[in-house]
């Protein structure tokens, strides 16, 4: 009797962590994360319940604002096509440096987006400036600790921001191999992934009804 | 010198006949006016003269100007308000309304053309007017892999209406699956002892 009621325990746990896992993000992906200078990228917007894999294709009326920021401190828009489950774009940066691709979701009848998605870019190996991550406009994910030496620490600190400004939440992290884990971040203290490998990386998380996703990889 | 028509006026009580001159500004003289007692009709354009010539030209384009202002009333609209009608309310399982998505509404027996598109309100909700009976089939999309399917069957009248739930709600979905995981222990309790029994 004592084994079956373990049993069903367990698989009602498993079947609500079953649940979360299913929650649905969008999220920006590269073909090369760390590209090299003029090299063509591809940048393609996702959709979906298993990262790195886009199940969905975004409603086109719900895009807003697609911009890259560049490492010159300037942005520039850029444009998509729908392929498979996906909008994809290809650029080629010039210059050496962290970029930011983003996009945002908004219906067209409310103001604000309700969704943002950021992907960080390092281009040329010149991961020079962890302050580069931020775009300083609104929620978005930043990691406070240089992505190039993630992997040498063996932790990557975590924090959310809303225009500039550290917030409380709780970050879901969704590896491309392994299992999810959510981590707490507030004002003061950012949260802390813990880096066993390299992969791709997907952080998402809400605040005040808005959710933001941000995507990396650690090579 | 501006041309003129002058037009007979009778006062019937005194039988007095009285001409009443009319200026027109834009009109040329006509060349031979006849005199106005040698007419027949107090019209002036009844008869074939230069002047009677000119005013149907004038009286044809006056006619061809109205023609379109016509054909325009006949794109006029009008309204009326119409209360009622058959809706929906779309929200998520945390009970957030679907604001502002895509809704197709599909007729019976018609799967392909849409009877009507539209749009969730602010609050989630959508209304239609369906024109027959039968099963309505609505789709509601909010762009982000979220679809929503409602069959809505439309009788005779608006009590015959019955709405018929695409997909369990979160919690009735828990509820079925403890059920199914408590079911299939107690199977497996019933037929284990069973099998040690035999061994």
């Amino acid at each position: 009797m004592r084994t079956i009621k373990k049993y069903s325990i367990v698989l009602a746990v498993l079947g609500l962590y079953t649940g979360t896992a299913s929650a649905h993000e969008h999220w920006v992906d590269m073909n090369q994360f760390y590209p090299a200078v003029d090299e063509t990228n591809r940048i393609s917007i996702c959709s979906g319940h298993s990262f790195p894999k886009s199940a969905t294709l975004l409603g086109k009326r719900l895009l807003h604002d697609l911009r890259i920021f560049l490492p010159d401190n300037k942005s520039t828009v850029f444009k998509t096509t729908s392929q498979d489950q996906r909008w994809v774009s290809d650029l080629a940066i010039k210059t050496a440096g962290t970029v930011i691709v983003s996009f945002s979701l908004k219906k067209p009848q409310i103001e604000d987006p309700f969704y943002r998605a950021t992907a960080i870019v390092i281009c040329g190996n010149a991961d020079n400036n962890e302050s580069s991550y931020s775009t300083g406009k609104g929620l978005e994910i930043v990691p406070t600790g240089k992505l190039s030496q993630a992997r040498k620490t063996g932790a990557l600190p975590l924090t959310l921001l809303l225009n500039g400004k550290r917030v409380s939440a709780r970050l879901t992290i969704l590896p491309e191999h392994g299992k999810s884990t959510i981590l707490s971040t507030t004002e003061k203290r950012p949260a802390e992934l813990k880096i066993n490998k390299n992969s791709r990386y997907l952080v998402t998380t809400s605040y005040k009804g808005k959710g933001c996703s941000l995507a990396f990889a650690l090579e | 010198m501006f041309p003129s028509i002058r037009i007979r006026m009778k006062n019937h009580k005194t039988n007095h006949k009285d001409d009443t001159e009319v200026v027109l500004p834009s009109m040329k003289i006509c060349a031979n006016p006849k005199p106005l007692e040698d007419w027949a009709s107090p019209l002036p354009f009844c008869r074939p003269c230069n002047l009677t010539l000119h005013l149907k030209k004038r009286f044809i384009i006056a006619i061809l100007f109205l023609i379109p202002f016509q054909l325009c009333m006949g794109h006029s609209t009008s309204h009326s308000a119409v209360k009622g009608g058959t809706g929906i309310m779309a929200h998520y399982d945390d009970k957030k309304p679907m604001n502002y998505c895509d809704v197709k509404v599909f007729a019976p027996g018609d799967s392909k053309t849409e009877f009507q598109t539209g749009m969730t309100d602010k609050n989630g909700r959508f209304l239609f007017f369906p024109d027959t009976t039968g099963t309505w089939h609505i789709v509601v999309d909010d762009g982000m892999g979220h679809l929503m399917k409602v069959d809505i069957d439309i009788g005779e009248t608006s009590d015959a209406q019955k709405q018929r739930p695409a997909q369990l709600s979160r919690f009735s979905g828990a509820i079925v699956g403890i059920s199914l995981i408590f079911g299939l222990f107690g199977i497996s309790t019933i037929f284990l002892p069973i099998k040690r029994f035999r061994k």
